[in-house]
């Protein structure tokens, strides 16, 4: 199942070396071009904003308790309202601010996560056609995709959840210094030894959790054959097996857990034993250094407050800094997708094994396409076709007949331009191929494949495909043609059906007359017709040969054929 | 058959509730040592002002040992939470999985694989989520919360009466947005469905996008949707950024009021130093775990509607089953009188079907897709109950029959082979679990499969499914038949067994399925006129009904 994939590759055995990560971020930072400073500036103005709050809360503390501590000199409330008002008004301010902070860099965050998801899913689009028949295509969509949505939440949260914490932690620490250094440096030894004590159970845990992962994959894996299998399980009576076996996965995977269970408990407790660890040093500290009047208790005060943010921060970027990392193992896996090679906007002359250089190829006289001395392997050790040479006159219609393997559906990805030859020249109208862009020879070239492919809009967007400027009429006109204006015409949103999920809405003869259909439409004086294995019923076979009989009228047709009628209709055989 | 029998996905509490406890309690404990300690510092302050002279050992021993106090409660607290929560969640996964299997056919026929996989994964993990954060955190919010406002109480009266009257307040003008944050929520989940749709069939109609040069096209398409995203998070983020600040006042506002009543108290010489002190420590325990509490409950929201999702498979019908259990005998195999079977109320798809089956006949069922040949075979199986007349097998009606002793006089090759992921063997027998490795590979021969099973590196350990070897269609078809030959079964369905196979290969498994039909009752369903040479009788259908039944004399015409 592609969901229990994109598990596995999250713990992939490849995990990021770390000193290539902070190239991935920047790489990622960089992607977000003119929009990073705002996205930075942005952050850094959150950061200020939030410590900022806390700082003035602090000092009011301080300031409470000042008067307390002075109140015998009797000016308990002097000046106190102007000093509320001020406090409330300049944090009203900064919750503005902040609104406004977060909004831009939420903004930025998106907009750079939808030009990383546009460029990646036009990537997706520009591949060489080898490349979807070696990967499922669900397959490896899924994994694209659920890496670049984690990369997306590189901008989204985690590089703020590790930056803000951050800056925060600075500015607070500052501002520690300032009331009392003595105190805060002492502080700041007591802040380590918990760094220390965290560091230690990092190793261990990503280990487990990695164990987890695995284990989470082959569950996943288990539901995904229960429900598959389904009808197997029930007239085998196959129930108990299976549950048996998805049980006691599950309970691996329970035990798994309560071990990284028990280590998290225990962390959770040493993690609470130095904080309050933390309040006994400094409140052993506070009475030396109050008593010596090193400082003052109102600065001891608000230095503990402060102290509190501090730290809280200070754990925020240690318990992302991991997170963060693997994140970046899927923006690595992004930024790897993005550099495969793409299809080429044309083939190069194929490289001639010939010892004494370059043979000249010469295409049959009157031939729409020439096939000349042609070689090609998929895999470069077995050879498909071996200087395999067919002349297709014009308007003719040429049947390829053989068992599967041969390479019949060869041919006609050869002549699309889905592969390039490996040697030999395939010329078209008179023009060798390597003469035209791919586009311009897939402009020359109607297809209508085995299994046609609907895709999941309109009915009428699914025909005008075959020509994107045709208006509507041109549109009915192909359907009426390809024998399925009528069926059209009596679905209840007509036209505007939606075709579904891999037109599964429609039967497969349908689903032939629509392709028919938008073949009609693109007009392409070659067609090439890769005929359906598995049979139609009589009716809607009938429709389909009509429609196809239509369709070839006036054309050059290659036909991969699998039935004896066609084989009857065709001008020329071709067994191979 | 009632859902009165239908387990709650939340039984399991039933069993674990006391581990809920601990965690209460623990907590209630971790929290009571830091108001002690708390208390203890406020005294440490007092003494400090009034100039006495501490004795730091006499502070200290005791603060040392709530420390210890403390790290220990907290790893019960820890312990405690996600052990429940593990053991809610194992026993969850299993109850679900044990009520998969029991379920009827319709219902996975209506839900697709694809929903309920993502019901079954997705909405689990928000259920994890549920037990291991959300309610945890809740309750230990109310518990410190409690705790606190106690301690609060007995220092002042007053002071306690100024803090829980700031605080709800803002909670409730925080809960108002938390709903609207709720609402674009929604949009924005459908926009992402969308794009991810999009790019999937982008991608699957590849072959299409190429020959027709379709790049373009399909980059606005994706595009557009995408800059819709962007749009909407507008809108979202503006909401959100409205509840952030909310968020922050009320965890500031109230402060800022307790502070100055605290001054206006110490004023009126009824607090000390050293208890303003203690109260703004305990102060910062509470304002984050309240600041929190209306997330919580948002979110509480969020997971009851998963918990609603997986209670529906739950609460879905199992599978009738009668009691017996009866020897195949008799002349007369399958009998169907008046049989109506519809998938909605509106549209019937069987329409009053009669037939019968003799012992050792071959039977073909053959018409246009739509007909009603499948939904009969469903009947068959057991998959899908006749809504009207009778389904009798072996002179037994349905109804009386246990339904895994109904199926063991059934073998079923069908169109779409699924193999288990596992080894070869391992698929073989499921057919008959506990076959010995001969009888597998007498199977295995009669299907015609051996040879090539024993051509392959490891035999019959070669491991299949998603993960392992890729194993052609007729391959697949033929381990099924195997599968089918090593159950023995009386009464042999064979679902379009070739329809997904080319021509070449057609001709091995026509043989094996020659084989395997020997002293069968075979009911066959066909689009290809020779797998229906061998047919006794051929049913044409037509519109959910038997518009023609054809006989033949001697097999063969």
């Amino acid at each position: 199942m592609a969901f229990s994939d994109a598990i596995l590759e999250q713990c992939g055995s490849e995990d990021a070396d770390s000193s290539n990560d902070l190239g991935i971020l920047w790489r990622m930072l960089k992607m977000m071009k003119g929009g990073f400073f705002r996205y930075l500036l942005a952050i850094i103005t959150m950061s200020v904003v939030l410590s900022g709050f806390d700082m003035i809360t602090a000092l009011l503390l301080k300031n409470i308790i000042s008067r307390v501590e002075n109140k015998e000199q009797g000016n308990l409330f002097e000046g106190l309202f102007q000093e509320g008002a001020a406090c409330v008004g300049l944090g009203l301010l900064l919750l503005l601010v902040y609104a406004a902070a977060f909004y831009v860099y939420t903004m930025e965050a998106k907009r750079g996560g939808a030009n990383l998801q546009k460029a990646l899913y036009a990537k997706c689009m520009r591949l060489p056609y080898s490349y979807y028949e070696q990967n499922q295509s669900s397959d490896f969509m899924s994994k694209v995709i659920y890496d670049c949505e984690r990369a997306c939440g590189i901008y989204g949260s985690r590089f703020r959840r590790v930056l803000m914490p951050f800056l925060m932690m600075i500015f607070y620490l500052i501002s520690m210094l300032w009331l009392s250094w003595q105190v805060t440096l002492c502080l700041f030894g007591a802040s380590a030894a918990l760094v220390v004590v965290n560091g230690l159970f990092i190793g261990p845990m990503q280990r487990l959790s990695r164990e987890m992962s695995a284990t989470n994959v082959s569950i996943t894996q288990r539901i995904s054959d229960i429900l598959s299998g389904m009808e197997q399980i029930k007239i085998f009576s196959l129930k108990s097996v299976l549950v048996d076996r998805y049980v006691e996965d599950n309970e691996k995977f329970r035990r798994k857990q309560n071990r990284m269970n028990l280590m998290s408990a225990q962390l959770d407790g040493l993690n609470q034993l130095f904080e309050l660890l933390g309040s006994l040093v400094f409140i052993a500290l506070g009475i030396v250094f109050v008593s010596r009047d090193v400082t003052t208790v109102d600065n001891l005060a608000a230095i503990y407050l402060l102290y509190g943010s501090m730290s809280w921060n200070f754990l925020q970027v240690g318990l992302y800094i991991p997170s963060m990392a693997s994140y970046l193992a899927n923006a690595k896996r992004v930024f790897a997708f993005m550099e495969l090679p793409e299809e080429p906007e044309r083939y190069g002359e194929a490289q001639s094994r010939e010892p004494n250089g370059k043979r000249v190829y010469r295409q049959g006289a009157g031939s729409e396409i020439s096939i000349c001395d042609v070689t090609f392997s998929y895999d470069g050790i077995q050879n498909v076709l071996e200087h395999f040479n067919l002349d297709i006159p014009k308007g003719k219609c040429v049947a390829l007949k053989g068992e599967s393997g041969r390479g019949k559906s060869t041919i006609a990805k050869l002549i699309l331009g889905l592969y390039p030859v490996n040697a030999g020249e395939i010329f078209i109208r008179g023009k060798a191929f390597h003469e035209y862009s791919l586009a311009e020879v897939r402009k020359l070239i109607g297809y209508v494949s085995q299994e046609p492919y609907l895709y999941d809009v309109s009915i009428a967007e699914n025909i005008r495909y075959g020509r994107p400027d045709a208006c509507r009429e041109d549109i009915i006109n192909a359907a009426k043609l390809a024998n399925v204006h009528e069926f059209i015409q009596k679905l209840e949103k007509g036209y505007e059906t939606r075709a579904g999920e891999r037109g599964n809405l429609l039967s497969g003869g349908q689903r032939q007359r629509i392709a028919i259909a938008r073949a009609i439409l693109k007009g392409a004086p070659i067609l090439i017709l890769d005929e359906a294995t598995s049979a139609l019923d009589h009716k809607s076979e009938q429709l389909v040969n009509e429609a196809l009989d239509r369709l070839m009228e006036g054309r050059t047709t290659i036909v991969i054929a699998h039935r004896a009628s066609t084989l009857a209709h065709a001008d020329m055989v071709v067994e191979l | 058959m009632k859902s009165s029998k239908n387990p709650h996905l939340t039984d399991p509490l039933k069993r674990y509730w006391y581990l809920c406890l601990l965690y209460v309690l623990f907590s209630y404990a971790l929290t009571q040592i830091l108001v002690l300690g708390s208390d203890r510092i406020a005294d440490a302050t007092d003494n400090l002002f009034a100039g006495e002279a501490i004795v730091l050992q006499e502070f200290m021993v005791p603060f040392i040992v709530l420390m210890l106090l403390g790290g220990a409660a907290a790893f019960g607290k820890s312990y405690s939470k996600n052990t429940f929560s593990i053991r809610m969640q194992t026993d969850m996964r299993n109850m679900l999985i044990g009520k998969l299997v029991k379920i009827r056919t319709v219902y996975f026929d209506k839900e697709g694989t694809g929903a309920l996989m993502n019901k079954l994964l997705s909405d689990m993990y928000q259920i994890e989520a549920l037990f291991a954060e959300c309610i945890p955190e809740l309750l230990v919010a109310f518990v410190s919360i409690v705790t606190v406002c106690v301690y609060i109480g007995i220092q002042s009266v007053r002071l306690l009466f100024v803090t829980v009257v700031c605080y709800p307040i803002l909670l409730w003008i925080a809960n108002r947005l938390t709903k609207a944050v709720g609402a674009v929520a929604a949009v924005r989940r459908q926009l992402y469905d969308d794009l991810e749709n999009s790019a999937y069939d982008a991608i699957q109609g590849i072959l299409v996008g190429k020959a027709f040069n379709l790049y373009e096209l399909q980059k606005k398409r994706i595009d557009h949707i995408e800059d819709d995203i962007v749009k909407n998070e507008s809108h979202r983020t503006k909401v959100l950024a409205a509840n952030y600040v909310m968020g922050d006042l009320v965890r500031w506002i109230p402060k800022l009021i307790c502070y100055l009543f605290c001054l206006y108290e110490a004023g009126k010489g009824r607090m000390s130093v050293g208890a303003i002190f203690a109260y703004v420590m305990l102060l910062d325990q509470i304002a984050r775990p309240m600041g929190n509490i209306p997330g919580q409950i948002a979110s509480i929201k969020e997971y009851a509607v998963s918990v609603r999702r997986l209670q529906e498979v739950l609460n879905q019908e199992e599978e009738m089953s009668g009691t017996g259990d009866f020897v195949p005998e008799g002349d007369t195999v399958i009998e169907l009188s008046h049989v109506s079977f519809g998938y909605s109320e509106e549209k019937e798809v069987l329409k009053d079907i009669s037939l019968t089956v003799k012992k050792g006949s071959s039977v073909a069922f053959v018409g246009r897709s739509g007909g009603g040949k499948s939904t009969v075979m469903k009947i068959l199986c057991g998959f899908y109950y006749p809504q009207k007349g009778q389904y009798r097998i072996y002179g037994h009606d349905f109804g009386e029959w246990d339904i895994g002793a109904l199926r063991r006089q059934i073998a079923l090759v069908s169109q779409n082979v699924f193999l288990f992921p596992g080894s070869i063997a391992q698929n073989v027998a499921y057919g008959r679990i506990g076959a010995s490795r001969e009888e597998i590979m007498d199977a295995c021969k009669k299907a015609n499969i051996h040879d090539f099973i024993m051509q392959l590196p490891k035999g019959y350990e070669t491991e299949v499914g998603e993960r392992g070897a890729r194993l052609s269609g007729g391959q697949k078809q033929r381990i099924s038949i195997a599968r089918a030959f090593l159950k023995d079964a009386p009464i042999l369905l064979l679902d379009e067994p070739t329809s997904a196979v080319d021509v070449e290969t057609e001709q091995g498994i026509q043989e094996a399925l020659r084989e395997i039909s020997r002293n069968r009752t075979v009911i066959t369903i066909a689009h290809r006129l020779n797998t229906i040479e061998d047919a006794d009788e051929i049913y044409v259908f037509e519109d959910g009904r038997i518009a023609e039944r054809k006989v033949r004399a001697n097999g063969i015409q």
